[in-house]
């Protein structure tokens, strides 16, 4: 946990001794530290900035009304981490549900922007599309270890599995990119 | 390979990823602003909206009649099982409809816009799931049923009352159906965001209702699927043992409304000052804090509306209404006191429609009738 967070969680906590309303300022100021590294994490998890913004939101609006989630230390970014995932999960089955759909109707209505391969180095577009590819948990498990810079316990809280699942997850899943990024520059 | 090798290529993707991460992100690194106060959160997730215990005992005993129809689940409307319609005298008669989009892309659009503005029902507040029975399974293949309905005899205006909806889908094929759900026709009242119904599952859908006095309620529920909608309408009370009187019942609308709205400051996602002088001489005033340009299809919008009530309104306290209109999906919160002096903000989730202008209406209740503001929210 990083050394800002550590200390709002830490005051988030100090004169809280039970669950009671969330205190305005500080809930403020644990949003403004943890929004970005969320936001970041929501993104690597969606691929889509507008899911991964309501994503983020949705996981604050859950924290607002589980004061208990910060009553010790670490708890707050714990519970936004878990919530995220688990958003994404939801963006991600919704998603599918609309392409489906959407794909009869009119292809390549998500395509990306005209742009995108020139603003992007065709080595990250390459990371970001096998990242993408790998199956859901071995996805989870690396965009935890990259973007959030987790450790694997700290992965196995927030997607709720076993911390041995997430080392096999992680191996595997960093054979497969390996392979499908040998050539990388 | 060596195990350098290794490490060395698992930190370029790890480079690689965080950079393109970041790539994505550039424009939003700021973090849009936080409401503050009692509403740090989105509309559509209330807090707390289905922990109150509202008459739970005399609730179950006013909901004497349950009735059942059936619908068909993309295959078109199935006769109602005879074994569920036998309620007791069912004094509320039901109405289905189905509509069938014969412009199949703007079906599937519709359709598609639909799914991206509904959660998962385990995500609903109010919204419970479990598999159908093995029994239910083989009678409804293809099918849904919609249940509910109640006969709340001769409401009392102003007491809230709840009140479940069932809604079943049987073995099918099709896709998950959007399930929307709303009462009308009463003061105040609510039941679930919309939600996801998947086949071979049945859902219970809680709903409260503040009466409206004169007033005879009505419950709808719609189900879209990419092959079109069905919705069935309700009656929450027998309207020929309480007739609806709109002339003689304006009055006692109000009271009834004014006594069922909570204050603006007790009100998730409804925040109240005192009105500044300019505000107040300027009469009434509505507005769109941020109204949304070019919206994308399928993505949920915060958006906040404002509110300032006529100065010269008597009596002092009406109550006000929020709806979204011409959108895909949205939520406002429910009615409350409006007082005149005071602005008023409104926090909004809402989902357009690509091409229309979204539109929010301000329905104002006095004692001598509703007046309505509409403001559009959107720019296509």
């Amino acid at each position: 946990m990083d050394p800002l967070t550590k200390e709002l969680a830490v005051r988030l906590a100090a004169d809280r001794q039970t669950p009671g309303p969330v205190d305005d300022s500080r809930f403020d100021a644990l949003y403004r530290a943890q929004w970005w590294p969320m936001l970041r994490l929501a993104q690597g998890l969606v691929d889509d900035v507008g899911s991964a913004e309501d994503v983020v939101q949705d996981a604050f609006a859950g924290l607002c009304r589980n004061p208990a989630a910060l009553a010790e230390a670490g708890a707050a970014a714990r519970y936004l981490r878990a919530s995220v995932v688990n958003g994404a999960r939801s963006a991600l089955r919704r998603r599918r549900t609309v392409r489906a759909w959407l794909g009869q109707v009119r292809e390549g209505e998500h395509a990306p922007a005209a742009d995108t391969s020139t603003l992007a180095s065709a080595d990250q577009q390459l990371a970001r599309q096998a990242l993408a590819a790998l199956p859901r948990r071995q996805r989870e498990v690396l965009t935890l270890r990259f973007l959030a810079e987790l450790s694997d316990v700290e992965i196995a809280d927030a997607t709720g599995m076993s911390a041995g699942n997430v080392r096999s997850a992680a191996s595997r899943g960093l054979a497969t990119l390996r392979t499908t990024l040998g050539g990388l520059s | 390979m060596t195990d350098t090798d290794t490490d060395t290529q698992d930190a370029r993707i790890r480079q690689l990823v965080n950079a393109a991460v970041d790539r994505e992100l550039a424009g939003h690194r700021v973090a849009p602003p936080w409401q503050s106060s009692d509403a740090p959160r989105r509309s559509g997730h209330p807090i707390g909206r289905w922990s109150l215990p509202v008459l739970a005992a005399s609730v179950a005993a006013l909901l004497v009649a349950v009735t059942v129809l059936a619908i068909g689940h993309g295959r078109g409307v199935q006769p109602a099982p005879a074994a569920h319609s036998a309620s007791p005298a069912p004094s509320a008669s039901p109405s289905v409809s189905r509509s069938v989009n014969h412009d199949q892309q703007a079906a599937h659009r519709d359709y598609a816009a639909a799914v991206a503005g509904a959660v998962e029902a385990t995500e609903a507040p109010g919204v419970s799931v479990g598999p159908v029975s093995a029994k239910d399974a083989v009678r409804f293949k293809n099918s849904g049923v919609i249940s509910g309905g109640a006969d709340i005899g001769t409401p009392v205006p102003g007491k809230t009352y709840s009140f479940t909806l069932g809604y079943l889908v049987g073995p099918s094929d099709e896709p998950p159906a959007v399930v929307t759900t709303e009462v009308r026709d009463v003061a105040s009242g609510h039941c679930a965001q919309p939600f996801l119904a998947r086949p071979n599952h049945a859902y219970q859908i809680q709903c409260q209702v503040s009466w409206l006095a004169g007033a005879v309620g009505r419950a709808l529920l719609t189900a879209r699927t990419p092959s079109g909608t069905s919705g069935a309408s309700m009656n929450l009370t027998d309207p020929d043992r309480y007739p609806t009187s709109t002339a003689a019942s304006a009055s006692r609308a109000y009271q009834a409304a004014v006594a069922g709205a909570p204050e603006a400051t007790r009100v998730a996602g409804v925040s109240d000052r005192p009105a500044v002088a300019d505000e107040i001489q300027g009469g009434l005033a509505v507005g769109s804090n941020n109204p949304v340009a070019l919206p994308d299809q399928g993505r949920s919008y915060p958006i906040t509306l404002s509110f300032v009530p006529p100065p010269d309104r008597t009596p002092a306290v009406s109550v006000l209404t929020v709806r979204l209109t011409d959108v895909t999906a949205g939520r406002c919160p429910g009615a409350f006191r409006v007082r005149p002096g005071h602005a008023y903000q409104v926090s909004c989730q809402v989902t357009f429609r690509v091409g229309v202008v979204g539109k929010a209406a301000f329905d104002l209740r006095g004692p001598q009738g509703v007046q309505t503001t509409e403001i559009g929210i959107s720019s296509p």
